[in-house]
């Protein structure tokens, strides 16, 4: 198993703005066609082509590193948060992954997945910082056979995992759903591509169905949404440049805070006043936040999405559904219904539990539903109601 | 960073030719007083009517005035929550904070005779740091945050004057080296916080808070910085001739019947309250410190009697500016710190170039 690298110099730009990378590099002709080759080994790698020996299986990235496995990996070390629990739900068990991002872990401590796989408590996170800086020796400690690692922040965090030898891909995260990516190329890395087809086909079908479902819906039609991305000690609200605002548009709704080009940024108060949200989503990385704390907040008072009481707290299942996650879909149909009851009836109890059997093979026990869905939590909030109808 | 004494620093004498003309200059100074007082405030009332929620400014002059009592006024509940729950507390806390900080910059340049150092440089905003951040990580209560920040500011100017003391003595270089000393383990520390953290939930909150920023102003804090200011300012407020008779000199003080030491004790402990309370509610804010006392001996000269009152509204104007721009600039909060060192570093440099014109460069 060896990593090679072939040359993709656009790697370094595509968390800002892949249009902008690409454009940057077309007057080169030799960047352009190695571009090309790459894409084409990328999409070959993605499609499952087998190339060289006849178990060999090259696997190869959006980014064009590529690495070479003579057997599925068994040993994975997903650095990036969002690939922890994808390492999970691709293989369908938690004997894939040796180590992952402490932000990851303690989501599958806090979800489904701590009780789904009990050895996940062991796991270890001393690999990856709260950067994305790799503790090489950590890292060696967990012996992988396959490292995951973000292709968008230079060298500094990949060239460590090459020199020691170890094989790695990459992925990107950009203000698209980049998901859509990793899973093929996790799928074949595990050696399961019809799982990897199957969990690529229900999202896309998801989004398909709920995009047709918006077919027609006009600007006015569509609910103004400011999703925080922390509240309490700080204001930060999602910005354009993120999943999760391409997520509030694609499930119908406008992100107010579109205009502001970071991930996320921190905002005045009188920021979110101007902007007046007719509703306000609340991130699940801070698990005690509460649609409450919004209500009682003096300053928030005249908000709409405050005297109408539409302020929601996102659900966590085995990972938190506001992220590029493999229950993702689970996460869109809450979304597309709480933007658009009128449009949307999902039944959440046959849902997450069919999602639940097939990603980690485990049926959630009869309480979860509420807990995941944040019944206590949300149940003061408009409309909430429906979702505990089942 | 050279630690030679600059050349003397003498308070401006009171020598009178005539007692008219000390009338004069009284009245042409306390004028200059109320001048500047006016413009803090003119500052702080256009900042009360900028913002990124457009609101009238005679609305703005509406709501202060109906919230006196003077006039009933129709303006909407938004328009009076912006205005005194977000900017108001807001601009005052900002405006004490860069009082507090020209203050004691000022007061500390005098007393290491030294016109580089502010509070950075003797380790109080590293210490109250540290302590903020152990305060977010074990505690996480706004009080706890504020006294461990205040602790820790007072820990680290005892350490370095601890370190600093040779025979007895602290001398001016020792204090500013062991200053840098000091400064360097505490950021260690806090560095060392920021990786054991939990990146869910505590991180994010200690770097949010040390990275500077006014944004979550409230009453309850402009409380606490309000108790800090008004201790730190009675204490430098009450030592002012004091800090005139030490920037002659460690040899010239002793010899006027200065007791150095306690005197130098009692003026570190006063910058760590104030410095500290300000790191406790806004995070650190560099460069204001160290600039607007320069700024003030250009207008008023080096007699810390108007120098210190000086640097103080220079500090809460500016602070009241630059603070202003990091909420209006764009739809995203500019970190202020970001802000005073674009700002500071110029205007830095080019005070430094008029330095041996004015203040310190006499005699």
């Amino acid at each position: 198993m060896s990593p090679q690298h072939s040359s993709s110099p656009s790697r370094q730009d595509v968390e800002i703005n892949p249009a902008k990378a690409e454009a940057k590099f077309i007057p080169n002709k030799i960047v352009k066609d190695t571009l090309l080759v790459a894409s084409f080994l990328g999409l070959a790698a993605i499609a499952g082509a087998t190339i060289g020996k006849a178990d060999d299986v090259t696997v190869t990235d959006v980014n064009g590193f590529s690495v070479t496995l003579t057997e599925p990996s068994q040993r994975s070390a997903p650095l990036p948060p969002p690939l922890g629990t994808f390492a999970i739900a691709i293989p369908g068990d938690a004997d894939h992954l040796v180590t992952a991002h402490p932000w990851s872990k303690a989501v599958m401590m806090l979800g489904s997945l701590a009780g789904y796989f009990p050895s996940l408590a062991d796991l270890p996170t001393g690999a990856v910082g709260g950067g994305f800086a790799p503790n090489i020796e950590e890292l060696l400690a967990t012996d992988p056979d396959l490292v995951f690692q973000v292709g968008f922040i230079g060298d500094d965090v990949l060239a460590p995992i090459i020199a020691a030898g170890l094989p790695v891909l990459t992925i990107n995260v950009t203000a698209n759903d980049d998901a859509m990516d990793w899973i093929p190329m996790m799928g074949a890395a595990y050696g399961v591509e019809d799982r990897a087809d199957w969990i690529l086909s229900w999202r896309k079908e998801t989004l398909a169905s709920i995009t047709q479902t918006l077919a027609g819906l006009g600007d006015e039609d569509r609910p103004t949404v400011a999703h925080l991305a922390r509240y309490g000690d700080a204001l930060r609200v999602v910005g354009g440049g993120h999943f999760r605002s391409w997520q509030i548009e694609a499930m119908g709704g406008v992100n107010v805070a579109s205009e502001v080009p970071q991930r996320s940024a921190e905002i005045s108060a009188e920021q979110l006043i101007a902007w007046d949200p007719e509703i306000i989503l609340l991130n699940a990385f801070q698990p005690d936040l509460m649609p409450q704390m919004v209500y009682d907040d003096p300053v928030l008072q005249s908000l709409a999405a405050v005297r109408e009481r539409r302020v929601y707290a996102f659900p966590v299942g085995g990972d938190r559904w506001e992220a590029p996650v493999a229950e993702s879909p689970l996460g869109w149909m809450w979304l597309s219904e709480l933007l658009h009851p009128d449009r949307f009836r999902w039944d959440y109890t046959a849902e997450i539990t069919a999602a639940h059997e097939m990603l980690y093979g485990q049926t959630p026990p009869p309480n979860a539903i509420g807990r995941m869905l944040k019944l206590d939590a949300n149940q003061g909030s408009t409309g909430y109601e429906r979702f505990s109808a089942f | 960073m050279s630690v030679s004494a600059p050349s003397e620093a003498a308070p401006q004498s009171v020598a009178p030719a005539s007692i008219g003309l000390v009338w004069a200059r009284t009245a042409l100074a306390s004028g200059g007083w109320l001048l500047g007082c006016a413009a803090v405030a003119v500052i702080g009332i256009v900042a009360l009517g900028l913002g990124r929620y457009a609101i009238e400014p005679l609305d703005v002059i509406r709501i202060l005035l109906s919230r006196i009592g003077f006039i009933e006024t129709d303006v909407s509940d938004t328009a009076r929550r912006v205005v005194e729950l977000v900017r108001a507390p807001r601009i005052l806390s900002a405006a004490l904070a860069g009082a507090i900080l020209g203050m004691t910059g000022a007061a500390l340049q005098g007393i290491f005779r030294n016109p580089l150092v502010g509070p950075q440089i003797i380790g109080v905003t590293s210490g109250a740091s540290f302590g903020g951040a152990l305060a977010i990580l074990l505690v996480g209560t706004t009080a706890a945050t504020v006294g461990f920040a205040f602790v820790f500011g007072l820990v680290a100017v005892f350490l370095v004057y601890t370190i600093a003391r040779v025979g007895g003595r602290a001398p001016v270089l020792m204090l500013v080296l062991a200053g840098v000393v000091v400064s360097a383990a505490f950021t260690a520390f806090v560095s060392l916080i920021k990786y054991v953290a939990d990146p869910n939930d505590t991180l994010p909150a200690i770097v949010y808070w040390l990275m500077g920023s006014f944004a979550t102003a409230t009453y309850d804090k402009l409380f606490i910085l309000t108790l800090a200011v008004l201790g730190s300012v009675l204490v430098l407020h009450a030592l002012r001739f004091r800090i005139n008779i030490m920037s002659l000199g460690e040899e010239e003080a002793t010899a006027l019947g200065i007791r150095v030491e306690p005197t130098r004790w009692a003026i570190l402990a006063a910058v760590a309250l104030g410095v500290a309370g300000v790191v406790s509610v806004a995070g650190v804010v560099g460069w204001v410190g160290l600039v607007m006392p320069h700024l003030a001996r250009m207008i008023v000269g080096p007699d810390h009697r108007k120098l210190l009152p000086a640097a103080a509204l220079a500090g809460a104007g500016y602070l009241i500016i630059v603070d202003t721009l990091a909420r209006t600039m764009s739809a995203a909060e500019i970190p202020i710190g970001i802000l005073t060192a674009l700002v500071g570093a110029p205007v830095f440099a080019v005070l430094l170039r008029r330095l041996h014109l004015k203040g310190w460069g006499r005699g």
